[in-house]
This record gives C-alpha cells, sequence and structure tokens, in this order.
C-alpha cells in the first residue's frame, strides 16, 4: 500500500501549521522561543567571564624604600593585578579578605632594599583568598611569574655590574592560536548555540505531545487516520523553523555584539547544526511522547537535554578535568560533539574533513532519535 | 473487508485491563442508518468499548467490525470511514473555530477544503464564530463544533461518545436533532450516554453495566420485554418519609424517589395498591394517589440494574 510508505504532505501540513499557530500564539512559548536565546548569549557573553584580570591585591610594605616601591609598581603595571590600597597590620588584610574586597596580599618586610642590595635573600609573603581554587591559584600564577620577572631584571642589573653586557637567556616567547587574545567570550558565544537548541528541545518541543493527552485532543487526533511518523514530523517542523531562527539570532548577536570571529564555513555550520537541531528536538519529542503529563516531561527534558549540554559537553568545564568515569559519559552527550563542531569552524576555521567523527555521531544520533521517538509513539497509540 | 448488513458488529468483544474486566465479552449488531444507544452508568465500559470499534485500542479477545473493517487490524481503514467525537469534545482552545475546522479537514484529506468548510460553517449556523478563540465558545456551540469536525469528511458511520455530557437541556434537545438529521440521510450513529431519558431518541439499544450487556432492544421492546414487574406512581406529603416504610410491604419489590412522588416496582400491582392504600388509612393519610403507570425507560434501566446486583450479589 502506498499509504503506509510515505507520509501524507497534507497530514503533516495541517499539524505542523496547526503546531506553528499555537507556539505564536502562546506569549510563554514566544518568549521561550526568541527572548531566551537573546538572553543567553547576553548573560552568557557578558557575565560568563573566565578571564582573570586587574586582581585586587592589597600591599604592607613594611620597608618604605625606593626599591620596594619600585616593586610593588611592577606589580601595578602588570594588566593582571591592580593595587587596593596599603595598610600596616594583619588585621586590616584578613578584614579585606572577609569582605571580598581582595584576592590577594603581598607583605613586603623591614630591610627589604637593604637584603636585596647586600645580595642576600629576602622572603616576600603573599596571602591568597583560595576560596575559588581556580580563580586563586591564576592569580598566584601571575604574582610568580611577576615575582620571576623582577627578579631576571636584578640579576641582569648585578651581572652588568660585573661588566658583562649581554648576559646568556632563554627568552620564552609564547603564541597563542586561534584566539591570540585568549579571550573567554571567543571560547563561551559558539558554544551557547548548543546550550540555546537543547533549552527549545527541553523546554518546548517536550511539552508539546503531553500537553495534548493532558488535554484530551490527542484522543480525538490517534482517532483521525493520521499516522505516528505523520504526527512526530508535524510537530518537529515547527520547533525546527524556531531552531533554525535561533540559531540565525545567535550567530548574528556572536558576530556583532561580542565580535566572535567565525573563521570557517558557515554552511557547513548550518549543515552540522540541521543535525544536532534534528536530534535535540526529537528527543525533546521522544521525552514528550513517553510521559503524559507536562510536569513529568519538562523535568525529565531538563535533566536529560539542559543539564548534560550544559555541565558535561565541554561548553564551561574543560573535559579532561574530569573524573575519568564522567569522562566516558561525555561521550554520549550529543552536545560535546556539537560543540567541538562550533569552536572548531568558529575558532579554528576546521573542515568537514576534521569534523568527519563528530558528523557521523550527530548523524547517527539524530536518526536514531527520531526512529525511537516514532516507535514509541506508535506503541503508545495502540 | 467483509460485507454485511451491519454497520457495526462486535462478537464476545473483550478488553481486560490487567485483572479488571471493562467490558466482558459482548455481541451487538448495529444496522446501516440506525441510531444506536450504548447506555449505562458512569464506569460501565462505554468508552472503552467505543475506543475499540474505532480503532485506538486494542480488543483483548474476540471480534469486531466497523463499515466491514476489522478492528484489530484494519484500524487505519476504520478511521477513514468513521467519525468520532470524544467525550470531553477536545479540539484546540488557542486555535479559532475556523482553524479547528481546516486543522481536522487537514487531518481527513478531505477534497476541495475551502468549500467544504465554507458550506458546513453555513450548514452549522457558525460563520459569525469562525474567527473567535475556541476557549470563548459556549458549551452548546463548543459541543457542535466537535461534531463538525467529526463529520467533515463525511463519514458513514460516527460515534459519539457522551455528547451531551455538561449541555443544558434545550442544547441537548437541538442536538439530538441535528443527530436524527444526520440518520435521515443514512448516517449511522452509534451513540453513548449516561442520560436515560435520552435513550427515546435511540432506533434500538443496549444498556451495559459492569462490563457486561444487560438488555438490548427497541424502546418498546425495553419497555416490555425487559421489564418484568409493574411501576407504580405514588404521590404522597412527605414522600421521602415513605420510601423505607413502602419497600418494607413484602407486595413492593423497590422505591425510588421520581420528582415529588415515589416511583415502586412490583410483580403483583393490584396486591401492592391495595397493600399501599391500606397503610395510608391506618396512619391517617388523605391525600395521596397510588396508580399503576407504563414504565418509562429510567424504570426500566434502574429496575434491570437492580434486578443484575441482586442476581450477581452486588
Amino acid at each position: 500500500m502506498i499509504g503506509n510508505t510515505v507520509v501524507n504532505i497534507t497530514r503533516v501540513g495541517a499539524i505542523a501549521r496547526k503546531e506553528f499557530i499555537q507556539i505564536v500564539r502562546d506569549p510563554r512559548s514566544l518568549c521561550l522561543a526568541i527572548a531566551i536565546p537573546v538572553l543567553l548569549v547576553f548573560l552568557f557573553g557578558y557575565a560568563l567571564n573566565l578571564d582573570v584580570d586587574n586582581v585586587p591585591i592589597a600591599i604592607w610594605n613594611q620597608d618604605n624604600s625606593q626599591i620596594s616601591k619600585d616593586f610593588i609598581l611592577f606589580f601595578n603595571n602588570s594588566r593582571y593585578f591592580h593595587v587596593y590600597g596599603y595598610y600596616d597590620n594583619y588585621k586590616d588584610l584578613i578584614d579585606l579578605m572577609d569582605h571580598n574586597k581582595i584576592l590577594l596580599a603581598m607583605v613586603i618586610p623591614k630591610h627589604f632594599s637593604h637584603l636585596i642590595q647586600s645580595n642576600g635573600t629576602v622572603p616576600v609573603q603573599f596571602l591568597v583568598e583560595g576560596s575559588d581554587s581556580n580563580t586563586a591559584s591564576i592569580a598566584k600564577g601571575y604574582a610568580e611569574s611577576i615575582v620571576k620577572n623582577y627578579n631576571t631584571l636584578l640579576m641582569q642589573k648585578a651581572i652588568s655590574r660585573f661588566g658583562v653586557m649581554n648576559p646568556f637567556s632563554i627568552k620564552y616567547r609564547p603564541r597563542t592560536w586561534f584566539n591570540p587574545n585568549r579571550e573567554s567570550k571567543d571560547f563561551v558565544v559558539p558554544g551557547i548555540i548548543a546550550v540555546i537548541i537543547m533549552i527549545i528541545a527541553s523546554l518546548l518541543t517536550s511539552l508539546t505531545v503531553a500537553k495534548e493527552w493532558e488535554r484530551g485532543t490527542m484522543e480525538q487526533l490517534i482517532a483521525t487516520p493520521v499516522k505516528s511518523r505523520e504526527i512526530v514530523i508535524g510537530k518537529f517542523l515547527p520547533y525546527f523553523a524556531v531552531g533554525l531562527l535561533d540559531l540565525i539570532i545567535a550567530v548574528i548577536m556572536g558576530t556583532i555584539i561580542f565580535r566572535v570571529p567565525l573563521r570557517g564555513s558557515i554552511i557547513l555550520l548550518f549543515g552540522l547544526s540541521f543535525l544536532f537541531l534534528t536530534g535535540a528536538l526529537m528527543l525533546g519529542l521522544l521525552i514528550s511522547i513517553s510521559t503524559k503529563t507536562q510536569l513529568v516531561a519538562s523535568q525529565v527534558a531538563i535533566l536529560a537535554t539542559f543539564m548534560p549540554a550544559f555541565l558535561l559537553s565541554g561548553f564551561v568545564y574543560a573535559i579532561f578535568n574530569m573524573p575519568k568515569a564522567i569522562q566516558l559519559c561525555t561521550y554520549f552527550i550529543p552536545a560535546t560533539y556539537y560543540i567541538v563542531v562550533l569552536r572548531g569552524i568558529y575558532l579554528k576555521a576546521v573542515g568537514i574533513k576534521e569534523l568527519f567523527p563528530q558528523f557521523v555521531f550527530l548523524l547517527i544520533f539524530a536518526i536514531l532519535v527520531s526512529g525511537l521517538a516514532v516507535a514509541k509513539f506508535k506503541k503508545k497509540v495502540a | 473487508m467483509v460485507v454485511s448488513d451491519f454497520a457495526v458488529e462486535a462478537k464476545n468483544l473483550e478488553k481486560k485491563f490487567g485483572a479488571f474486566t471493562a467490558v466482558n465479552r459482548i455481541n451487538f449488531q448495529v444496522k446501516k442508518g440506525e441510531i444506536f444507544g450504548f447506555l449505562g452508568p458512569n464506569g460501565a465500559g462505554k468508552s472503552t468499548t467505543i475506543r475499540m470499534l474505532c480503532g485506538i485500542l486494542s480488543p483483548t479477545s474476540g471480534e469486531g467490525h466497523v463499515g466491514g473493517f476489522d478492528i484489530t487490524n484494519e484500524q487505519n481503514r476504520i478511521k477513514e470511514h468513521i467519525g468520532y467525537m470524544s467525550q470531553k469534545f477536545s479540539f484546540y482552545s488557542d486555535l479559532t473555530v475556523e482553524e479547528n475546522i481546516d486543522f481536522y479537514s487537514g487531518v481527513y484529506n478531505v477534497p476541495d477544503r475551502k468549500e467544504r468548510i465554507e458550506y458546513i460553517l453555513e450548514k452549522a449556523r457558525m460563520k459569525d464564530y469562525r474567527n473567535m478563540l475556541t476557549r470563548n465558545l459556549s458549551g452548546g456551540w463548543k459541543q457542535r463544533l466537535a461534531l463538525i469536525c467529526a463529520i467533515l469528511h463525511k463519514p458513514r458511520i460516527i460515534f459519539l461518545d457522551e455528547p451531551t455530557s455538561g449541555v443544558d437541556p434545550i442544547t441537548r434537545n437541538t442536538f439530538w436533532g441535528i443527530i436524527k438529521d444526520l440518520a435521515s440521510r443514512g448516517i449511522t450513529v452509534f451513540v453513548t450516554t449516561h442520560y436515560m431519558d435520552e435513550a427515546e431518541n435511540c432506533d434500538r439499544m443496549a444498556l451495559i453495566y459492569k462490563g457486561n450487556i444487560i438488555a438490548m432492544g427497541t424502546p418498546t421492546e425495553m419497555k416490555t420485554k425487559f421489564m418484568k414487574s409493574d411501576v407504580l406512581d405514588i404521590s404522597v406529603p412527605d414522600s421521602e418519609d415513605w420510601l423505607d416504610k413502602l419497600s418494607a410491604l413484602s407486595s413492593v419489590k423497590e422505591t425510588a424517589l421520581f420528582g415529588t412522588g415515589i416511583h415502586a416496582t412490583t410483580l403483583d400491582s393490584k396486591e401492592a395498591i391495595h397493600a399501599i392504600e391500606k397503610l395510608f388509612k391506618e396512619k391517617d393519610v388523605k391525600d395521596y394517589s397510588v396508580k399503576k403507570i407504563d414504565p418509562s425507560l429510567e424504570d426500566v434501566f434502574v429496575a434491570l440494574i437492580e434486578d443484575y446486583d441482586r442476581e450477581h450479589g452486588g
């Protein structure tokens, strides 16, 4: 029978049209579809700043000589630190840390200049506010390298005093590729696209079937000749359009507002995004089909789609830092692959050759979930 | 497909949900063009039966044919030829009247869609409401819209599951007018209801109770063939005080309040009238009347259900 092998365009069209009207007419879903992506790009683009700059440092200078002042200036002139203030007791320093005013305190001992001039070793104390361990260790690293630079300078001065004009040295000449200024927005903004798509899948698509069971319209619908796959495809299409719109919004905002360079092929970006979008929306539909109330559907969806995409995909937290067992889990999260795609195309301009494994995974994921959604629906209805 | 004189047929049709038997091996036939009432109290198995016939629920055992198609393996063919109006008249409340009709005409693949929609809006006198969101429609119009959506594709058989529940009596009356009009044009109507007074509108009916069909026939047959007892209409002041006293009489089977009076069933009306009048005289009641009446369908159903419960220890 022909009717069993193809989908009927009229029926799919009727469902897609109806679903589209419902999205547009419901202020809540319209807001989720358009305002949330805009808000997320702004929020993550600006607030999710992983850069550590301008670390506030408090100083207790017990020496007060010209040399110690030079040393402090060395800190203040770097882009990594700014001097918060000068104090003369530990109580004040502790107080500042308690109130989150400073991240670092430096105590320069008495006889600092005297010891340096007599070629002795001077202990300079650094107190680090370590509650945010990541930021603390970055700040500690900055301080360490500034002290090292200052030491080198002193050493060179000392050597030149013995008449050696060009003392040997190894120059450290790093060059950062793909994100030369090491700005975290270039790293974060492309990844947001994955999170936005997952939010649509979890908050919009996951409700669409459950809503019809709750309201009783599904009962009416399954008494018509419409087929399971026609319902699934008909419901999928309008959300695909919404996802596509959000993708375009995010790409435009990233380029214009955040000036994130899109170095690779935009066609490849959209092509692979279609695959991920299909998989994510079908996953949302599958969840909606498997649950009969909207409440359960949205909770399951947040746990199954949005949370892993946010926490385990490498969007914010580096996968190689995770424990082995959790690293294993990340292999099963589609967003992990999609984020590699996004960052690869955006920052490294890589092509389909480099992204082939990701392409294969996203393709398998999309086909698998779509098939499961239709099969599950058939089973539920019969 | 089987060619048959019957629009709907059920043979030993059974549905179990776990250990619970919702429909217990029922048998019935509905002739083409007939209004067939499927009656019974809530939870009797009406909706389960209708859902099996419409191809949205698979029977546990037994067989059934709708429009000549098998309900266990030709569900899709059935769905093309029937109209179904589910219990809650559920359409999309955030869509307008016309959008809902358009949706179902698309889903049913109705040919010449635009003309058909115009025709049916005109016919149902709903043109003025076409752009109204269906959530703002009143109960009667909602019901009418649900029926429109079920007959858009000109089905030969329509299944209506409690179409009149929650609708006022006047609207119910108009609705039955529409149903009769459809039947007069050769459409078979299979309708469930728990309003026993509506049963008079049916050509034939089956009474289902606890998953069993306990009586079937025309309204006249129901009142004569199945009613073994006579019905007495008793009017007496403070009627509720007399219910127990009257049912305590040996010649009276059951008593029930009916309007402001009492209906009593009895196997021997002469003896019962005599006993009741004697009781009233003894108690010095003056303003009373006792007379034998033709039973209403409601009397028949109440009696049949009580007989059933008595026989089955319910």
